[in-house]
């Protein structure tokens, strides 16, 4: 394997994911990226590609199953080809607890090397809070290169927190893979502000034996130009990952990205954030048809994908419809802060049936059959 | 006979005058028989001193709603003997805020004794223990084990513990517990937040 001076890859990726829960409507998503990225492997000889990765993903309330793959070509005529599964089960919450059991498998290959597959087994111990939360966790299993298996042994802890409109990560994890172990610790965040989607991650690899060392970082951000099309920049350090058979490396992408939209359910559909190996946010109620936030400023929000209008009536609109304003993508606000008091209210979605969305009490309808939303604001 | 039509339509009227003077809103969106009847309900709530804004919006969501104008009536007038229970229990002191989310809690079920105990313990203004009260009935936790729950809680627990815990069951119930076993588990962690000793239900 030899160095060589980077070169630009072109990088397509397919992205389908479907989400379905007994008793409820199924969801499905798709989005497509074509980019144009600079890749440079530690040790290897730099090309471009072309990738295709199909994901899948279904959720119920206790049970999560992802499934996604990659074909990347490289201009250089060589390929790679990935495919990674999931699947989690969750226990029922005891107190501010939740157990959660995962099997990992995957495996990759890419043309001039045989190839890599590894089976894992996690097991994590969540502390839910409202806006903040841990987790411990270990994993043991099996990374195999041709027919040499070795054994796989992790320990994760973690923490995440909501706050200043991010998500925040720390997670410390030591692996041990065969003979090789080492320690990384690495901190992330997710922020949406208006149009703009920032991603990033810092770690280190603090201390190695056979696993590489040095610090890492990765950085994306999109902007959406419209409920179809957002633009993305990536690039960043990414470090040797035994267990996977990756090795590190840096890069840089831009891509276009052109979303299908998700059909809407009426239903409440609870979903889980997605497993990780390194951190795993705990499981969290994500209804996607609409779900109603009160923000600490006494803002109110209605959340919903796909919408082109979102209306509310209520106690504060004198029940005249109020057409929402979308500050952020699939955000809609009430124009002012909400006095302290108890209202009824209902939304409606591109001038379909009023309903109440998710993360409101729902009490009986005086007037008309079904339920209306009942908020109080302190 | 005449005579008594013109005093019953000069009365109407007038109702309906007293009733515009009120409130605009209801002017423009209720026909005169329901505008007069809503508007009797509101100065009895009035002179109860009870709040009237919540009889407004009743009315006015009825109208929205294209309800007949029996139904509107029926529902302003179960709302402002909601708030006058609500009044009753929770003491001539309370917020408006306060007696309109005691009556949404009376009307899910909640019994007044308990809005009464709630006072008794809890300092703080009571609208997001009542909300959360509110919320676990039409949950599916039942009255009494909402009740025992938020009581246990009131004493000591901030309105955002209380919040929490709201959120926390409902999260719970969503997963698949029973209502009343996730209320139980998650006032058990709430407490051991706030400090105190559990207490069962």
């Amino acid at each position: 394997m030899k160095s060589g001076s980077p070169a630009w890859a072109v990088t397509a990726v397919v992205a389908c994911s479907s989400a379905a829960a007994p008793r409820l409507a199924a969801q499905v998503r798709a989005a497509v990226d074509l980019g144009v990225s600079n890749v440079h492997y530690d040790g290897f000889l730099p090309s471009t590609a072309a990738a295709v990765p199909p994901s899948f993903r279904w959720a119920a309330p206790r049970t999560l199953v992802l499934a996604n793959g990659s074909y990347l070509r490289f201009s250089s005529g060589h390929r790679s080809l990935q495919a990674n599964m999931a699947g989690s089960l969750f226990s029922a919450p005891l107190g501010p607890w939740t157990a959660e059991l995962s099997v990992l498998a995957g495996a990759s290959q890419y043309q001039e090397f045989t190839g890599f597959s590894h089976a894992l087994l996690t097991a994590r111990l969540h502390l839910d809070g409202a806006r903040i939360g841990g987790w411990v966790g270990g994993t043991s299993g099996t990374t195999s290169f041709v027919a040499a298996q070795r054994p796989v042994g992790e320990l994760s802890s973690g923490a995440w927190a909501r706050a200043f409109r991010a998500t925040w990560l720390v997670n410390a994890t030591y692996t041990r893979v065969g003979d090789s172990a080492y320690t990384d610790v690495e901190g992330a965040t997710h922020a949406v502000q208006g149009r703009f989607t920032v991603d990033g991650s810092l770690g280190a690899r603090v201390w190695s034996r056979g696993g590489g060392h040095g610090v890492y970082g990765e950085a994306s951000g999109s902007y959406t130009v419209g409920p179809w099309l957002a633009l993305v920049l990536a690039g960043g350090r990414y470090p040797t990952d035994p267990t996977r058979g990756s090795v590190a490396g840096r890069y840089f992408t831009l891509s276009l990205r052109l979303t299908a939209l998700p059909g809407r359910s009426r239903a409440a559909l609870p979903t889980f954030t997605p497993p990780a190996v390194h951190h795993s946010p705990p499981p969290d109620l994500d209804p996607p048809a609409a779900s109603a936030e009160l923000q600490d400023d006494r803002g109110f929000v209605i959340h919903t994908d796909g919408a082109h209008a979102v209306e509310i009536e209520g106690d504060f609109t004198d029940w005249q419809p109020l057409r929402l304003t979308e500050r952020e993508p699939s955000a809609w606000t009430l124009p002012a802060p909400l006095a302290p008091g108890t209202y009824r209210f209902s939304v409606r979605i591109d001038g379909g049936e009023w309903f109440v969305p998710a993360g409101v009490t729902k009490v009986p309808d005086e007037f008309a059959a079904g339920m209306v939303g009942l908020l109080t604001v302190p | 006979m005449l005579r008594r039509v013109w005093g019953t339509v000069v009365v109407a009227l007038l109702l309906a005058s007293a009733a515009r003077a009120q409130d605009p809103r209801l002017d423009r969106r209720l026909d005169s028989t329901t505008l007069a009847a809503v508007g009797a309900l509101m100065d009895s709530a009035r002179a109860a001193g009870l709040p009237v804004e919540p009889l407004v919006q009743r009315a006015l969501e009825g109208s929205a709603k294209h309800a007949d104008s029996d139904r509107i009536v029926a529902a302003v007038r179960r709302l402002a003997g909601e708030l006058g229970v609500a009044r009753a229990a929770l003491g001539r002191e309370s917020s408006p805020a306060e007696l309109d989310a005691g009556a949404s809690a009376l009307r899910a079920g909640v019994r007044p004794e308990d809005l009464t105990l709630l006072r008794q313990r809890r300092t703080q203004p009571l609208t997001v223990a009542l909300a959360a009260l509110t919320d676990l009935v039409t949950g599916g936790v039942p009255p009494d084990s909402a009740a025992a729950a938020v009581l246990a809680l009131a004493p000591r627990a901030r309105d955002d513990q209380i919040a929490e815990f709201r959120r926390a069951v409902e999260r719970d119930i969503a997963l698949g517990a029973s209502p009343a076993a996730a209320a139980a588990v998650r006032v058990d962690a709430t407490l051991r937040d706030v400090g105190a000793t559990p207490r069962k239900p």
